[in-house]
């Protein structure tokens, strides 16, 4: 029963659990600084904005399964990723294919600082040494690779999920914050054979063609070939 | 009140304001939580940025506290399903608190907070998420059960046996730590 006795917790239980032990200085200052890093607004007082500001409220615990799938799937590619280092092979480009399409509404919301959705300049394929600036990048990089694989995986989900709902303008959207966030990251192959996609599916035809022939140029073999090509095929 | 504690009238705290107040909050409950040591910085920093991209949902006439609970708790259940992570978290629940050190050695060299800590590690992670809400946090249980969209039962039901076994590791390791200092003393040089 819901009123069922329940015996409290001893006292000095209580107490010792209740104890706030200070952080180590040395991490709290590591910590700020990485978060001035990659939060300009950190020191000022006007506090932050919200990233896009959608999704549910940060008390609810919803999206378990969600997350949990695409935390599944970062870790194998992750493995993979680590793997190739490992073994001394050239580094492989690393794709992300075959995934359960997440159901729209149940997304996980997106968690890192909110970057410009877009510049405004044209999409195009750009090699990294011709993207936008590097962000300063965290001291432990290597230690963030599961988290920020995770979160270029939950933008690519909210823009496949988008196309699969049937907008893809929308779908736009999350794949420019994507380029915006990860310039140089690790899934911007499918990111871009994506974006082809989208394009095309919202009717920017040659601005899809464009980029669809970039990208054949950029990534001859990609296993998104078959699916750029058939996204920018004239209707039969 | 607190500089960031919210009032009917005040704006939306600044993240520097933010993070200077609560960083060991937030530290302090991601370790209830189960995460390891030597991932408690990057998990704040984590919570931090996941924070920021949230702030404008924030109602400043709510309290700071268990809004950045929501987060802590949902990073550390992220972390925790990553099988690496959960290997280390909690692989080896009551020993995992400093695997270094065997387990012994560790108990009996720590204080009754540390204690309490390993016995804590040992629970089930959503069990010592009500716990810890409602025993640390005060958050009331039909509060918990309706974050943690979990039936009333349930979140009573967890608090009750988060409580009985966090009671019986407690004794275990008491049991344990004065064995080992016994063991020490009877040492004959």
């Amino acid at each position: 029963m819901v009123n069922e006795p329940m015996n409290p917790l001893d006292p000095r239980l209580l107490d010792a659990l209740r104890a706030e032990r200070a952080a180590p200085a040395d991490a709290r200052v590591r910590v700020r600084a990485r978060l001035e890093a990659a939060l300009p607004e950190m020191g000022s007082s006007g506090g932050g904005g919200g990233a896009g500001g959608a999704g549910a409220a940060a008390g609810a615990f919803g999206s378990r399964l969600t997350t949990a799938v695409a935390l599944f799937l970062a870790g194998g590619v992750a493995g993979a990723a680590l793997l190739s280092a490992l073994s001394g092979a050239k580094p492989a480009r690393v794709v992300y294919v075959d995934r359960p399409v997440p159901v729209a509404g149940a997304m996980a919301p997106l968690m890192l600082a909110p970057a410009p959705v877009t510049d405004g300049t044209p999409w195009s394929i750009a090699r990294p040494e011709e993207g936008p600036a590097k962000a300063p990048r965290a001291a432990r990089p290597a230690d963030l690779h599961a988290s920020r694989l995770a979160a270029e995986q939950h933008l690519l989900d909210a823009a496949r999920a988008a196309i699969v709902a049937g907008e893809p303008e929308r779908a736009v959207t999350q794949l420019e914050r994507h380029r915006a966030q990860f310039p140089d990251g690790l899934l911007v192959e499918e990111r871009d054979a994506m974006m082809v996609e989208a394009l095309a599916k919202s009717s920017r035809t040659s601005e899809a063609r464009a980029l669809a022939e970039s990208f054949r140029a950029r990534y001859p073999g990609s296993l998104f070939t078959a699916t750029v090509d058939s996204a920018v095929a004239p209707s039969p | 009140m607190n500089a960031v504690g919210a009032s009917q009238s005040q704006p939306r705290p600044a993240m520097g304001a933010i993070f200077d107040e609560y960083f060991d909050y937030v530290w302090n409950t991601l370790r209830r939580l189960g995460v390891f040591e030597s991932d408690l910085e990057d998990l704040s920093h984590e919570v931090f940025l996941r924070v920021h991209a949230r702030l404008a949902d924030y109602d400043p006439s709510r309290p700071m506290r268990p809004w950045l609970f929501g987060f802590a708790y949902r990073i550390a259940a992220d972390h925790r399903r990553l099988a690496r992570h959960r290997h280390e978290v909690f692989g080896a629940p009551v020993e995992a608190v400093d695997p270094v050190k065997p387990a012994d050695e560790h108990i009996a060299a720590v204080e009754e907070r540390a204690l309490v800590e390993a016995a804590l590690a040992s629970l089930d992670f959503d069990r010592r998420a009500v716990l810890v809400l409602h025993d640390v946090e005060e958050v009331p249980v039909p509060a918990i059960a309706a974050d943690l969209g979990i039936p009333l039962n349930t979140a009573y039901s967890r608090l009750r046996l988060a409580r009985e076994e966090l009671a019986a590791a407690v004794k275990r390791l008491r049991g344990r730590s004065r064995d080992s200092s016994d063991s020490r003393r009877g040492l004959p040089w």
